[in-house]
């Protein structure tokens, strides 16, 4: 079995350059731990800094409320600091150190007496401010609104004509912000060994060894499934450490484990693909770790593992929607590993995402296999 | 009569306009050490390449033993061992591992590439080597480790391209030793533009330059084919032309050769002949330089074909 002599050799080899090795393998670990220092408590929670004018105590109440809000976990949504310089506030919004001010304006506990009344010609008017091109803008200011309305409601005696009911898929009401990127850090943790892939078989052509393996019995299958094998392998072993690490930060999963290892071990043999197409054009490491630049942040952001993306849609199949990103097999990956890890799916639940991932990883290994046979290993 | 291994017929390689080998036909005998001597870029390591099934040809074919090398697979290849001029290694490998991984590619047991492999790094001084990683290795061992992954599979035929490139003098003659060594049960193909290699070490020599054979023959009968006797050179400040001119009542005692600058005199009693020489180049005007007196060689060879020295 020379494809088995391959895959040990190349195992050997990643061992001895430990140092590249380790850090392929930690690099998804390390955003689960980004992540984690980002949002401390498991979920973001949103600055609002509050100027209050009010005469009354409304204002006060208002503020309560806010405080209030809070995680399924009892973490608090809002970080309310009440703040007495409107100028100082706006600096500490350019600074991001707080998305929204909530100006609450003087009449606002004598406008709530009036209504609460019948009065129906009283009015006032509750300021937000904020950098509109901050993402955490929007989900403050819709926080903090939250409470408002709530505590105008209580303090009026309004009723809504129309309450909301909220019901969480699977596990996803308990989970934390955190616990929600996991899944995308671990295909990240995947995604990034197109590197690994890239380099170790563009090595071979650098060195000349592949020159000196040609004259051999050795086929270009026995090479680059030798090869891509012990990339496969390292693959798993760093979504399990990217796993193990998220564990050991609170990160619970719902569904089976080994339904997660499957869909990164299909995923690897995709991102092994695209590394032997990097490789077919690269006559050195160099020279491929620049060209794997490339896959790699299509794999990254457009999958969907770093954030979500609109899906373009192109056409449907059997009820099925096909986007534009849905070419790229990480983007199944994620969305499995979300449906298994956040919603508790079982194999069978996502089998759509693993027979697409299984189509698209067979297609680009072959896609890469042809691509380096014919540029560097065909006699010509 | 001699055994043919490999034959070359006819063989053309082209890349764009350039014609990197033209028609070349040869043939190597068995257990013979056969050279190809020419310049860089004379098209040997081309040729080699086809030879092993590592370059497809435009045209004519390479056979080993009657059966052409590129449509053969695999089996014929593997009667080749391949020494590249590079140092080819997996830097992260032990000599052992790599010897034994080479080993099993071309078909060996574990067992039998390892005690191959052991055996050759006794062969070339390197035993105590053998668990080391060859990133670790000196140039030279490297070099020697390069030399022992074309045998490991032994191979019916072995081709070294400049097998002394980046050697020092006391690992050349080694290098040398072993190479005969080898041709006592293989055949030795070696390409080089060491005149002094070809002639010390080929049983047989093929003179190639931009892709054609010159010439092809032993070393001594090529060397007889330009002229019996020694090389006087002379280095001359203003051309050789009215040196030639001045010594034209010479040449029923010797023959005379220029490259640029430098005439070669070639005589049975050259040493005698320099005093008459250098009168009657005082007598034309031509202030001669530097004067060597050296045997005749395969640069001499190369000098009367191509009309240019082997290093220019």
């Amino acid at each position: 079995m020379r494809m088995l002599k391959i895959f040990l050799k190349s195992l050997k080899e990643h061992a001895r350059d430990w140092m590249t090795t380790s850090l392929s393998l930690v690099i998804g670990a390390s955003f689960v731990l980004l992540y984690w220092l980002m949002i401390p408590s498991g979920s973001t929670t949103y600055g609002v800094l509050v100027l209050n004018h009010d005469t009354g105590l409304a204002g006060q109440e208002v503020i309560a409320v806010m405080e209030a809000l809070s995680y399924s976990s009892g973490d608090p949504i809002l970080d309310v600091e009440p703040i007495a310089d409107q100028e100082e506030a706006k600096a500490t919004l350019q600074d991001r150190d707080a998305e929204v001010l909530v100006i609450i304006p003087e009449d606002l506990s004598e406008t709530l007496a009036a209504a609460a009344l019948g009065d129906e010609s009283v009015a006032s008017s509750v300021t937000f401010v904020g950098d509109l091109t901050n993402p955490y803008y929007a989900i403050g200011a819709i926080m903090a609104n939250a409470a408002i309305e709530e505590y105008v409601q209580h303090a009026t005696g309004e009723t809504r004509p129309i309450t909301i009911e909220e019901i969480a898929l699977g596990a996803s009401g308990g989970r934390s912000e955190f616990e929600l990127y996991v899944p995308g850090m671990l295909i990240i943790s995947v995604v990034m060994l197109v590197f690994s892939a890239a380099m170790a078989i563009t090595s071979e052509v650098e060195a000349g060894t592949l020159r000196r393996l040609q004259i051999t019995r050795m086929t270009a299958f026995d090479l680059l499934a030798g090869i891509s094998l012990s990339v496969i392998l390292l693959g798993i072993i760093a979504m399990l450490l990217t796993f193990l690490v998220a564990v050991a930060l609170g990160f619970e999963s719902q569904g089976p484990i080994w339904a997660a290892i499957l869909v990164a071990a299909i995923t690897t043999v995709s991102v092994v693909g695209v590394g032997l197409v990097v490789a077919a054009f690269s006559k050195s490491v160099s020279q491929a770790f620049i060209i794997a630049n490339f896959p790699l942040i299509f794999f990254m952001f457009f999958s969907g593992a770093v954030y979500p993306i609109p899906r373009i849609q192109l056409f449907e199949v059997a009820g099925q929607v096909v986007s534009i990103y849905d070419i790229i097999p990480p983007t199944h990956a994620v969305v499995a590993l979300n449906k298994i890890l956040t919603l508790g799916a079982r194999p069978a639940d996502v089998l759509y995402e693993l027979v697409s991932l299984v189509v698209l990883s067979v297609v680009y290994f072959a896609i890469g296999t042809w691509l380096f046979h014919r540029r560097h290993m065909r006699v010509a | 009569m001699t055994n043919v291994v490999l034959q070359a017929a006819g063989l053309t390689k082209r890349y764009g306009a350039l014609v990197a080998v033209n028609d070349l036909s040869l043939a190597v005998r068995e257990g013979e050490v056969f050279g190809l001597l020419g310049p860089n870029g004379a098209g040997k390591t081309t040729s080699i390449n086809m030879m092993c099934g590592l370059l497809k040809p435009d045209g004519g074919r390479v056979t080993i033993r009657g059966q052409p090398v590129t449509s053969s697979g695999a089996d014929i290849r593997a009667r080749v061992g391949v020494c590249p001029q590079e140092i080819v290694l997996w830097k992260n490998l032990t000599c052992l591992e790599q010897l034994q991984f080479v080993g099993e590619m071309y078909g060996l047991k574990a067992r039998q590439a390892r005690q191959r492999a052991q055996n050759l790094l006794e062969e070339l001084d390197l035993a105590e080597k053998g668990h080391k990683l060859a990133k670790t290795l000196s140039g030279g061992m490297q070099r020697r480790l390069n030399f022992a992954m074309a045998l490991v599979h032994d191979p019916e035929i072995v081709i070294l391209d400049e097998p002394e490139a980046g050697l020092d003098p006391q690992s050349r003659v080694r290098v040398r030793e072993y190479i005969k060594t080898l041709a006592q049960n293989k055949t030795v193909i070696l390409t080089t533009h060491n005149m002094d290699e070809a002639d010390r070490v080929a049983d047989r020599v093929a003179i190639i330059d931009h892709g054609e054979l010159l010439a092809l023959d032993t070393p001594e009968a090529l060397k007889r084919s330009v002229g019996e006797g020694d090389v006087l050179e002379i280095v001359l400040g203003d051309g050789s032309a009215p040196a030639l001119a001045a010594l034209s009542d010479l040449t029923d005692r010797a023959a005379f050769d220029t490259t640029e600058s430098t005439l070669h005199v070639r005589a049975l009693d050259v040493v005698n002949l320099l005093p008459p020489i250098l009168e009657k180049l005082a007598a034309a005007g031509v202030q001669p330089g530097e004067v060597r007196l050296r045997e005749n060689s395969l640069e001499d060879v190369f000098i009367r074909l191509t009309g240019r020295r082997l290093r220019e």
